[in-house]
């Protein structure tokens, strides 16, 4: 059997930009699946062929019969299905990671013009704050998630929607293919047997047992996949329902390009009376210079918002960076910001912190289990140096991540995530993947910093030669 | 995915484990899965093709080792331990999210850049096994219990016990009347069979003891927080009642100052 540590290694990479419901399908993926496959289904399938026996002296009559019996070996259509249930997944990763370079890209467009800024300006008012913008911006990128929402809010549901089409359709298969279990008994009327030749199916009680287990999995992963898509239909219709209430989360989507349907909820927000006028629960929005001189129009009337947001927006993980009005145009507005300044920014420096930490925490556990380029042992090989083996397969995974973090220095951070395992990587951030999902704001993705822009050209690099030996991988697989 | 993978998953949880959750770990991996990997599985490799039937018909074979081992060995013993490891995810997952909430607690209470090195240690550090964490654990322990009792009891069911006969007599369809068929390496199946029920027999042992530690430990914390009561309510009534004045006039002054505060900013 190949090595499945390839596409768990980029499955973990997915891992990262799931929600929590996803994570946990990942996780039946990986060991239910996956493990189960690998370590015990595929022996009970080895034989399949060679104790195949039919009641029968007529050469020929035995290869025909199996042909007919097993048009496809269990085996092998099992790793088929999960490459296409998983495959889903690689396309919402691609976008994912693309959101995250143009975003990377903005982040740097505006350091370098807060750089000339900087310069240019003398008052020292203005320099301090355009230095905290700058540390702001710094500590950005250390968040390393694309928000959901938007184009990749789409992308993600109908990721999950391919998923359930393909997970149905492979479950329709198999039970069209096969049925629930194996008979042990199984007539033959092909040519060259003669008349109808008892043939007999090796461990067909075996196999029926992991064959509804399979099964079993494979429903408990749609039923996921279900649930992940009402979990989003009820977040996006308590958006809608409660869109006034979330007016300050979503006052920084008024400056996003990309979201028209975000614009019509600025709208709202512009109009919605304001509740408290306590600055201090105002979330802060990072305005692009070009449309500072359009926040005018909106200040006035867009009030902070209600303070119970600020206990939404607080379990919403920490992740979620409250939004900056920054308004070096408005002086009557400067001295109440001033007031929840401290406040507020330590709040955003802590989160963005918490983002960087959680990001950087697993990292520990990288180093000590990378040791550098391992061959990737099969199971069966493993049987001679097992303890050995047990350390390199955990360190398989991290083979594709040295080759990467080789090619480009620059992208210590987005390998290094893949180091840990993606258990205690991921569910250190689920929590925090939910509620950044449920903030939407784009500017708030601007602020969120995904310092992997420099980094994503190698990996595309290093992604091809994955497919390479995937596809090489692969290939033996089927062979067997 | 191979059992590496699962080790580096269970790696991460081993850390917020009690002693004998380590212990457990170990037991798991050096006892349990390295022996099914490298010693078990050579075994019973040859399980079907060694399995020999007195009789030319076709088919017989085949019926009676299906007959006489409906789940081989092997696979009961992977997916048991399987099983076995899944609940301590669950332990993960909470404790994941218990760090996050004392995470932004830290983040809220403090302000200030100097936070990286909290956080950090936030990450190191073991949490402590109390509350809803307590119950996570407890009930992961219990599902372990249960699904290796579970194994072991259905094992013993399917094959009649742990030991391995050396022959056995099939009468199934097509073989002919009684036909004698004799199974490979019954000693060797037979030892490792009860090594592996014999560490899975350990397994709950401990197990059973870290659930009595936990809950010894829950209750001595309970009747420790109920003696600091005890010793609270038995004060001096005049100085709880100062201190209850005390409590109004702070409630008052804060109120004061929230209504000047909005004063200020409206």
């Amino acid at each position: 059997m190949g090595d499945w540590n390839l596409l768990g290694s980029i499955l973990e990479e997915v891992h990262i930009h799931s929600t929590i419901v996803g994570k946990i399908w990942l996780t039946i993926l990986f060991i239910f699946r996956m493990l189960v496959l690998g370590v015990a289904a595929e022996d009970v399938w080895d034989d399949e062929q060679s104790e195949f026996v039919c009641n029968t002296e007529q050469p020929g009559c035995k290869t025909v019969c199996y042909d007919q019996a097993f048009p496809i070996s269990l085996i092998r259509y099992w790793v088929l299905q999960i490459i296409f249930v998983s495959s889903p997944s690689l396309v919402y990763m691609g976008h994912a990671l693309y959101r995250l370079r143009t975003l990377e890209k903005q982040r740097h467009k505006k350091k370098a013009q807060l750089k000339v800024e900087l310069e240019e300006t003398e008052a020292l008012e203005d320099h301090k704050k355009i230095e905290k913008e700058l540390k702001k911006l710094d500590e950005q990128k250390k968040v390393r998630k694309a928000p959901l929402r938007g184009s990749l809010l789409r992308t993600y549901v109908l990721h999950i929607l391919t998923r359930s089409v393909v997970e149905v359709g492979f479950i329709v298969g198999q039970y069209v293919l096969y049925g629930i279990g194996l008979a042990p008994l199984y007539k033959c009327e092909r040519d060259p047997c003669p008349n109808s030749v008892d043939c007999f199916v090796s461990r067909p009680t075996e196999k029926s047992i992991f064959m509804i287990f399979m099964l079993v999995i494979a429903g408990a992963s749609l039923f996921l996949n279900l649930l992940e898509i009402f979990h989003l239909g009820v977040r996006k219709i308590k958006q809608t329902i409660y869109g006034s209430k979330y007016n300050g989360d979503e006052d920084s989507i008024c400056r996003s390009k990309k979201n028209s349907m975000v614009q019509q909820v600025c709208i709202l927000t512009n109009s919605s009376p304001q509740k408290h006028m306590h600055l201090t629960h105002t979330s802060l929005v990072v305005v692009p210079d070009k449309q500072i001189e359009s926040l005018p129009l909106y200040m006035p009337m867009a009030g902070p918002p209600p303070s119970h947001e600020v206990p939404k927006g607080d379990p919403s993980g920490s992740e979620q960076p409250p939004r900056e009005n920054r308004l070096p145009s408005q002086p009557e507005f400067q001295t109440l910001q001033q007031l929840g300044a401290t406040e507020r920014r330590s709040t955003l420096d802590s989160r963005l912190h918490s983002c960087s930490s959680e990001e950087s925490g697993p990292k520990g556990s990288g180093p000590p289990r990378n040791v550098g380029q391992q061959p990737r042992a099969s199971l069966r090989a493993s049987h001679i140096e097992i303890p050995a083996a047990l350390r390199k397969q955990s360190r398989v995974s991290q083979c594709k991540d040295f080759s990467e973090e080789s090619d480009s220095p620059e992208s210590g951070n987005y390998p290094t995530a893949r180091k840990a395992s993606f258990m205690s990587r991921g569910l250190s951030e689920s929590p925090s993947d939910s509620p950044a999902s449920k903030s939407g704001s784009d500017t708030e993705a601007n602020r969120i910093a995904q310092g992997e822009s420099p980094a994503i050209t190698p990996p595309p690099a290093a992604g091809r030669r994955m497919s390479m030996s995937m596809i090489l991988e692969l290939s033996s697989i089927m062979k067997k | 995915m191979s059992w590496g993978a699962l080790y580096a998953q269970l790696g991460g949880v081993n850390k917020h484990s009690t002693s004998l959750g380590k212990i457990w770990l170990s037991v798991l991996f050096i006892f349990r899965i390295s022996i099914l990997v490298i010693a078990a599985e050579t075994v019973w490799g040859d399980e079907q093709s060694d399995f020999v039937c007195n009789t030319q018909q076709p088919g017989c074979k085949n019926v009676c080792y299906d007959h006489f081992f409906p789940v081989s060995h092997i696979r009961f013993w992977c997916l048991q331990l399987i099983f076995v490891s899944t609940p301590a995810l669950l332990v993960a997952m909470h404790v994941a999210y218990r760090k996050r909430n004392v995470k932004k607690g830290l983040l809220a209470n403090r302000a200030g850049s100097a936070k990286e090195d909290d956080l950090e240690s936030l990450k190191k550090r073991r949490l402590p096994i109390t509350g809803p964490l307590w119950w996570t654990y407890t009930s992961s322990l219990f599902f372990r219990l249960l699904f290796e009792a579970g194994f072991m009891y259905a094992l013993y069911y399917v094959y009649d016990g742990f030991q391995m006969a050396r022959l056995v007599k099939c009468e199934q369809w097509p073989c002919p009347n009684k036909v004698d068929c004799f199974i490979s390496r019954p000693t060797e199946k037979t030892v490792f069979t009860i090594f592996m029920v014999g560490s899975s027999a350990i397994c709950i042992v401990l197990n059973v003891a870290e659930l009595g530690y936990l809950i010894v430990k829950a209750l001595l914390r309970c009747s420790a927080r109920s003696k600091g009561r005890r010793t609270f309510v038995h004060q001096d009534k005049i100085s709880t009642e100062k201190a209850l004045l005390q409590n109004e006039k702070n409630t008052m002054l804060l109120s004061s100052t929230s209504d000047s505060s909005t004063n200020k900013t409206v």
